[in-house]
């Protein structure tokens, strides 16, 4: 990728007058001025050449902003699985095809990852030999005067009665004092200014490189974890603990740094509009030998342990349920974590599962083969299996029913709580072997109670159960909340915070500082005086060169003073006519 | 702490202040571009004549030949210039001689920022004030005064807005707008200092104003808190750097606009064709200046436009608890970025300078009003509490 501005302003400069500019640079020679060379070695080189050049560079950014907006259109499984599971309810022939380009998971599609590496290598190709230049260039003296001044876009002249060496020195000085590189080579001054737009231009773009590399390792050695804590409970930092944890490819689990963190309490405010105010989880967080702190986890405030950090990201209502036998003893009791429906109201839904009643009921089995019914054992005792009881709740805070929609909730803090409850029996399966999430229920092989919709509506805390099968009810006694942590380890951030820095220093480089030559020769004229010229040339965004040009002409005319009553002098030289004032 | 209704109040009635005076401050440039043409036309009328000449020779003598005398006309049109005293013949000049045969002048050793007018407007200098009469010129003082006067009620507004909320006054849509307006009218007044373009006021503040009646109206919001997420310092770095790089891109995309108007004029007199809308587009600056002008403020803001991008990063990361995440908000930011950074990559290629340049940085535009405001409308993400 060629990547910097000055070529093309060059190249375009000779294109729209004379040639002389590009003789003047020190850029690489246009690639089709090389001669092509036969074989294979020819080849590569022509398409190494094709990929390098910023042609291709701007093409492979057009395709990586093309290639990013199917990511933010469609949902993404980073971001919101569930959102893709919907899509592909709603569009299953789409969804499918979608899936098969990796649309829903654009960013890490293996297209997506082509484009910006092919990006890449086009990027390095370029910044490497042009670092190598720049290193040249900035060693070197700036580069000699052309013969002909007056083919340069701007150039000036007077007579001095100062010999030529001493005028030619004088000039040096007064450039150095305008921050000029500049060089002395008898009466000849050369002068270079602005290298800063060279170093902030490949600054920028080595910058771009290593924060690729720093996002890199990031992904590979880093992890991140997330927990539903109640409160109460406590969480050790341990791939186990996590409800989901997701550890880069060469993360060792191991090594995850040791800390501790118990949830005594969370706090939501919200304003009379239901808007969210403050979240506060108070917690005691202690790292592996160290004391227990108390600390208030906020949102933008994480816990920092070491390089990984925990994050409260979220949070939701717990509804303490018990299930009770015909004699009145509970035989489930838990705290159930309640999923958020809507993150504004916070209606909610909970998933009880209580495979273990102690009680049995008469089941039937059927031979697969045969398709006989059997209803008893061998020895003629009745066919049974263990009662299991599962629930949905749906909780709302501030409850409400609509003829459409039923339980609604409209203000996301505890002031009318009511939940609905769906009950059903059978086989949960969860002893089958087959993993399950505790937040959903699969309810295609389960029976469902039918429970009068007056009796289905609970009050948490009011004592009145629900009446389940087999004299057993459910009861939902408290009301609680709980906090969802996220534990982030990203060990290159710093790397990707420092590259970050540079991109922006190197960009003001990049942009900001304009890069000039200027050449100054003194000839003795012949008559006892010497001839002054001075040339310019602007390497980059040349527009206010003209301008500058005429200031430093001034200082040097200051410097170097102006003959009272010149002779017959290089201001009679015929002007060129080709040249234009070049803007 | 509760919303301060007085402050509220004071910050809508200022707002509304502002866009009726920028509202008049559009009528004031509106007519002086309409009545001040007459001036410039002058000039253009002769650039027009270049052109055609240039384009007549292109087609008898080839293009390099209508090259070296569209040159030529232009550095003897230099050379005759009013300013020059050191025409051939006349008493020979004490001190340096440029390739123009000017001189030095008082304001060449202690130069201005910026370009002359002459410069801007590519023909030799001349007294651009005496073909404009004074009615015109007085109009265009006193819509910049208007502008001035309704910069600092709408800086009120956003002050009071502030106070009224307790908080940066850049938490929501309507503040974000205003904050755009604000910061593109702010501009505007920052370049008027360097480039004389008083001349293009009604092109950057009727967007302005239309703008402004939207944000007062359709996007308006009482003065409010903001949730959870949002209290951090880093809302006063990330948004401030993010409206200030949207405001200024605005006033690069409307000289884009104004550019690609003018460019197309200049080709079809090239071809020979006698374009529409003509006299619009000669009162116009040359196309040269406005390309010039909306890379320099385009330059400008890309770097802004890049720090609100890592700003937002480093406040994602730990609000959050990861610094990219691919959000849609995150998604629009990184392509209006590589749509810009396509954009100063034309600019430095050939056969892309001009006009194609021109088009992707209107395209980058259009994915910032997208990131903006799309993503906000249509599509569902972690910056959706934005409002609207």
């Amino acid at each position: 990728m060629s990547i910097d501005t000055d070529r093309s302003e060059e190249q375009a400069g000779a294109e729209l007058s004379a040639e002389s500019s590009s003789q003047l640079s020190t850029q690489p020679e246009p690639v089709g001025a090389r001669p092509p060379r036969p074989g294979p070695i020819g080849l590569a080189l022509r398409f190494w050449r094709q990929l390098t050049s910023m042609r291709t560079a701007l093409l492979l950014l057009v395709l990586l902003a093309l290639a990013s907006i199917p990511g933010s259109l469609l949902p993404q499984r980073s971001n919101s699985p569930s959102r893709v599971a919907e899509y592909f309810v709603k569009h299953p022939h789409l969804a499918k095809i979608f899936d098969r380009l990796s649309l829903f998971d654009t960013f890490h599609a293996p297209w997506f990852a082509a484009i910006y590496a092919v990006l890449f290598i086009s990027l390095i190709g370029c910044v490497v030999p042009r670092s190598r230049m720049h290193a040249r260039a900035m060693l070197r003296r700036p580069p000699g005067a052309p013969s002909r001044f007056t083919r340069l876009p701007q150039s000036a002249t007077w007579t001095t009665d100062l010999p030529a060496e001493q005028a030619a020195a004088l000039a040096r000085a007064s450039l150095r004092r305008k921050r000029f590189r500049a060089h002395l080579d008898g009466s000849t001054v050369s002068a270079e200014k602005g290298y800063l737009r060279e170093t902030g231009n490949l600054l920028f773009h080595a910058a771009l490189l290593v924060l690729l590399v720093g996002v890199g390792i990031g992904s590979l050695f880093g992890y991140t974890g997330q927990i539903l804590l109640q409160q109460g409970e406590s969480f050790v930092n341990a791939p186990s603990s996590y409800d989901a944890y997701k550890p880069g490819a060469l993360t060792s689990g191991g090594s995850l740094s040791p800390f501790r963190v118990k949830l005594d309490e969370f706090k939501a405010t919200y304003e009379s509009d239901g808007a969210a105010k403050t979240f506060d989880a108070y917690v005691q967080a202690a790292k592996a030998g160290g004391s227990t702190r108390p600390v208030d986890l906020r949102v933008n405030h994480p816990i920092t342990f070491g390089h990984a950090k925990v994050y409260l990201i979220g949070h939701g209502y717990t509804l303490h349920v018990v299930i009770r036998n015909a004699a009145g003893q509970a035989k489930f009791e838990g705290d159930v974590a309640c999923i958020p429906q809507n993150l504004t109201t916070y209606l909610s839904s909970c998933v009880v599962k209580a495979p273990d009643t102690g009680a049995t009921v008469p089941t039937s089995y059927t031979d697969p083969k045969t398709g006989k019914v059997y209803t008893t054992n061998a020895d003629g005792s009745p066919l049974t299996e263990p009662l299991q009881f599962a629930a949905l709740l749906n909780f709302a805070p501030t409850a409400a029913f609509s003829p459409t929609m039923g339980l609604v909730s409209t203000y996301p803090a505890v002031t009318l709580p009511r939940v609905v409850v769906g009950a059903f029996t059978g086989d949960l399966g969860l002893d089958n072997g087959n993993p399950q999430s505790v937040y959903s229920l699969d309810t295609t092989n389960l029976k469902p109670i039918a429970i009068p919709a007056a009796d289905s509506v609970i009050t948490p805390g009011s004592g009145r159960a629900v009446p389940l099968t087999d004299g057993f009810t459910l009861d939902v006694t408290g009301v609680s909340q709980y906090a969802t942590l996220q534990v982030k380890d990203d060990p290159a951030k710093g790397l990707v915070l420092i590259a970050a820095a540079l991109i922006v220093i190197g960009l003001l480089g990049s942009l900001r500082v304009r890069r000039r030559r200027l050449w100054l020769r003194a000839t003795p004229d012949g008559t006892g005086r010497t001839l002054v010229e001075v040339g310019g040339l602007s390497r980059s965004d040349s527009d206010d060169f003209a301008r500058e040009f005429r200031g430093l002409v001034g200082r040097l005319a200051g410097a170097v003073p102006p003959a009272a009553r010149p002779g017959s002098t290089g201001a009679e030289e015929p002007q060129d006519p080709e040249v234009p004032d070049a803007r | 702490m509760p919303v301060d209704v007085g402050f509220a109040h004071a910050s809508d009635r200022l707002l509304f202040a502002a866009v009726l005076v920028y509202a008049l401050a559009v009528l004031g440039y509106a007519f002086a571009f309409a009545f001040g043409r007459a001036g410039r036309a002058a000039i253009r009328a002769e650039q027009d004549a270049a052109l055609r000449t240039e384009a007549a020779l292109r087609r008898t003598a080839g293009p390099a030949a209508a090259r070296a005398a569209a040159a030529q006309s232009r550095v003897l049109v230099g050379a005759g210039a009013p300013f020059d005293t050191a025409g051939p013949g006349s008493a020979e000049p004490a001190g340096p001689v440029f390739a123009d045969g000017s001189t030095l002048t008082a304001q060449d050793v202690r130069p201005r920022r910026g370009p002359s007018r002459s410069e801007w407007d590519g023909g030799p200098p001349r007294a651009q004030s005496a073909s404009t009469s004074a009615a015109v010129r007085r109009t265009a003082q006193l819509a910049v005064v208007l502008t001035l006067i309704g910069w600092a009620l709408h800086v009120g507004s956003v002050i009071c807005r502030g106070f009224a909320a307790h908080r940066a006054p850049w938490g929501n849509m309507y503040e974000f707008s205003s904050m755009i307006a604000l910061i593109a009218v702010t501009a505007y007044l920052a370049l008027m200092v360097r480039y004389p373009v008083r001349d293009l006021g009604v092109f950057v503040m009727i967007p302005v104003v239309a703008y402004l009646g939207v944000a007062g109206t359709v996007l308006y919001v009482p003065a409010g808190p903001l949730v959870p997420a949002l209290h951090s310092y880093w809302i006063v770095i990330h948004v401030l750097a993010a409206t200030s790089a949207t405001g200024i891109f605005v006033v690069s995309a409307v000289a884009n606009v104004l550019f690609l108007v003018r460019d197309r004029h200049d080709r079809l007199i090239l071809r020979g064709a006698e374009p529409r809308f003509t006299r619009f587009a000669r009162a116009l600056p040359p196309a040269q200046s406005l390309d010039t002008l909306s890379y320099r403020v385009c330059a400008f803001a890309f770097p802004i436009w890049t720090f609100a991008i890592i700003a937002g990063a480093i406040w994602a990361e730990s609000a959050w608890g990861r610094y990219w995440g691919w959000d849609p908000k995150e998604t629009w930011s990184f392509i209006t970025w590589v749509v810009f950074a396509c954009y100063l990559h034309a600019r430095a290629t050939v056969g892309w300078r001009g006009r194609r340049a021109a088009y992707l940085a209107l395209i980058g535009f259009t994915c910032f009003l997208f990131d903006f405001y799309g993503v906000n409308m249509w599509i569902s993400g972690l910056h959706s509490y934005a409002g609207l």
